[in-house]
């Protein structure tokens, strides 16, 4: 049997209640534990629906969600939160620092909540600054950072809790390519750690690296998606 | 990072918003200390001036409130005046070892109002104890001449051989009392027939105090004297009850004005916590994404209100005392009072009641913030989503 860390059973996302928008239509799908994989299709097809639904922040219509063979689905908020602390990072598109917090700070928030010591959350957040090349900027607020070293920042605070998945919406959609460069080479060398990681992009160069490859239509999975060796 | 001062920091972010907030909770505080100090003070004032007499009984003209009997003794007002010969049958009868006629009236001295009192030399002096630091007292009951308090002499600079003028006539300061601890140091005392002339009051007194033999036939002199006029007689205790009756229902009048603004500052807390949760609903949406659970949230706005009590109680307090310091002796009338810092009228630091008001100013800020921060808690992880 093999280790799948994501498991997705008939997902159906509907939003709205009077006008409704059927965002996922009987999504199947597995994930093994380290692999690499990309989520690519049209704009407004579902991607960023789908990666959601993985990472618990919103529940599913019907269908079910497994992380380590856990059904997520069925899990109370609380649970559920502990889930998203110590199991999943997220990345942003827009970034979603908090403004008026220090990088480290930023990074420190997802520690606060987990109950770690504030000691070993300020030199882990120094750790992670270091590892995206930001030690200086350390004590920088939001509005002081670019958008490369902003998205780092959340790149860091990502892994802040050392979760297993690390679940990233068009990471880089708002970098410019040198900036964009920068990032993916520190995800890469994230995935080399031994991280699940799951991207949404439109970005070739990232589905090129891709293990595995999904591909949403008007909210269903294409078959068969292409899986690289 | 603690969660403390993250909540610091997130208190701290719109400053007017966090000063106004602030103000609200601290004029309600301020009001309720300064309203309940007052009261306290205007309590063991009462208190002090009713000990200050060292009367068993105290008879003066019908005076229908407990009020106007403390104006009465205090010289703030004249009653009915009590006809001088009623001194003399109150001091014939059996039992009652003295009767002390008072006349006590408000006048001033370079324009700061002082009590002037008019008495019988020789039985005050008993009476009351009192010594002469300098001068010499009071020779015969028709000296046109004054005796001061000590305090008054040094608030004034007033020497032996200096005169005061009442009603246009010049009296020289004959004699400086030793200091008593008691209100005779911030009055001044004139021989009580000088006193009746010069303010033409015939043969009147305020009223007078009665010392009896054995206190615990008090009841049976008190009719006794009923019996010799229509006369308002009560013991001292009864007198200092029923005016402490009294400002118990003020202290509850008080109480609901401080209440009012309490409750005002209550909803200034719970609608800048509302505002505050919806600017940053998104944020609270990255709290929840990176796994910050429900109750977390919720603490940290009940952090966040409980903050603003205890700074507001903080602000409150020191403003509150303050202005009770300030305006205590306003409210009773008595600038000179004021002017002299008299211990007795100084409203004293409570830490009783410094605790009471930021226990209650934390409990009411957090309270006012337990349905914002419920809100904030309801929040998904999808805010952070939604509101790019
Ligand atoms: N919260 C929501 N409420 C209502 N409709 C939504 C919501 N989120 C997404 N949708 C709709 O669901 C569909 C899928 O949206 P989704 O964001 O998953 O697409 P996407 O593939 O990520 O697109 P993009 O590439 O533009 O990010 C779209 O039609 C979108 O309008
Ligand atoms: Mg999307």
């Amino acid at each position: 049997m093999s280790d799948w860390i994501i498991r997705t059973e008939n997902l159906e996302k509907t939003y709205g209640t009077k006008v409704k928008t059927h965002a996922l239509k009987d999504v199947s799908l597995k994930i093994p534990r380290g692999s690499f994989s990309c989520i690519i299709g049209p704009s407004g097809h579902g991607k960023s629906t789908l990666l959601q639904l993985i990472g618990g922040l919103d529940k599913p219509t019907s269908g079910r969600v497994f992380i380590d063979n856990i059904d997520i689905s069925s899990l109370n908020d609380n649970k559920l939160s502990e889930i998203r602390c110590e199991k999943i990072g997220f990345v942003f598109q827009s970034f979603n620092l908090l403004e008026n917090l220090t990088a480290s700070e930023n990074i420190q928030t997802a520690m606060m909540f987990a109950g770690t010591s504030q000691k070993s959350a300020n030199s882990r957040a120094l750790e992670l600054l270091d590892m995206v090349d930001l030690s200086d900027k350390s004590n920088s607020k939001p509005s002081e950072l670019l958008g490369g070293q902003l998205q780092r920042v959340a790149i860091a605070r990502s892994l802040a809790n050392d979760p297993d998945i690390l679940l990233m919406d068009e990471p880089t959609g708002n970098l410019d390519s040198q900036s964009e460069k920068d990032a993916l080479e520190h995800i890469f060398n994230i995935h080399k750690t031994g991280k699940t990681i799951v991207v949404v992009t439109h970005s070739s160069d990232i589905a090129k690296q891709a293990e595995l490859l999904f591909e949403i239509r008007d909210g269903r999975l294409m078959q068969p998606f292409r899986a690289t060796p | 990072m603690s969660i403390f001062k993250f909540v610091f920091r997130n208190i701290l972010r719109r400053k007017g918003r966090f000063i106004f907030t602030l103000l609200g909770i601290t004029i309600g505080m301020a009001s309720f200390v300064a309203l309940l100090s007052m009261s306290d003070n205007l309590r063991s004032e009462v208190s002090q001036q009713a000990d200050d007499l060292g009367a068993d009984i105290i008879v003066m003209g019908r005076v229908d409130c407990p009020f106007i009997h403390r104006a009465v003794l205090a010289g703030e007002q004249l009653p009915e005046s009590v006809p001088r010969e009623i001194v003399g049958q109150i001091a014939a009868i059996n039992g009652i070892t003295a009767a002390i006629p008072y006349l006590t009236l408000g006048t001033s001295i370079q324009q700061t109002p002082v009590t002037l009192v008019g008495i019988l030399p020789n039985e005050m002096k008993a009476h009351r104890g009192w010594s002469v630091t300098s001068g010499a007292f009071f020779e015969d009951e028709g000296e046109n001449s004054v005796a001061i308090g000590s305090a008054t002499a040094t608030r004034f600079n007033l020497e032996i051989g200096n005169t005061l003028t009442f009603r246009g006539q010049d009296f020289p300061i004959t004699a400086i009392l030793r200091e008593t601890g008691s209100n005779d140091d911030i009055s001044v005392f004139m021989p009580l027939y000088v006193a009746q002339e010069t303010f033409g009051l015939d043969d009147y007194v305020s009223f007078i105090v009665v010392t009896v033999d054995n206190v615990a036939n008090t009841e049976r002199y008190i009719s006794a004297i009923m019996d010799i006029a229509n006369l308002s007689v009560s013991t001292n205790e009864e007198l200092l009850s029923s005016v402490l009756l009294i400002l118990g229902s003020l202290d509850v009048t008080l109480q609901l004005i401080a209440g009012v603004a309490l409750i005002a500052a209550a909803f200034g807390i719970i609608n800048t916590m509302m505002t505050a949760i919806y600017e940053r609903r998104r944020e609270i949406g990255i709290l929840r994404a990176t796994g910050c659970k429900r109750g977390a949230i919720f603490k940290i706005f009940i952090l966040e209100s409980g903050l603003y009590g205890l700074l507001g109680g903080l602000s409150g307090f020191a403003v509150g005392f303050v202005v009770s310091r300030l305006a205590a002796p306003l409210i009773e009338q008595n600038e000179f009072v004021a002017a002299l810092g008299n211990p007795d009228t100084a409203v004293a630091f409570s830490a009783p009641l410094f605790f009471t008001v930021i226990a209650l100013s934390v409990l009411i800020s957090a309270v006012s913030g337990l349905y914002p921060a419920w809100k904030a808690s309801k929040l998904t992880p999808m805010e952070a989503i939604r509101n790019v």
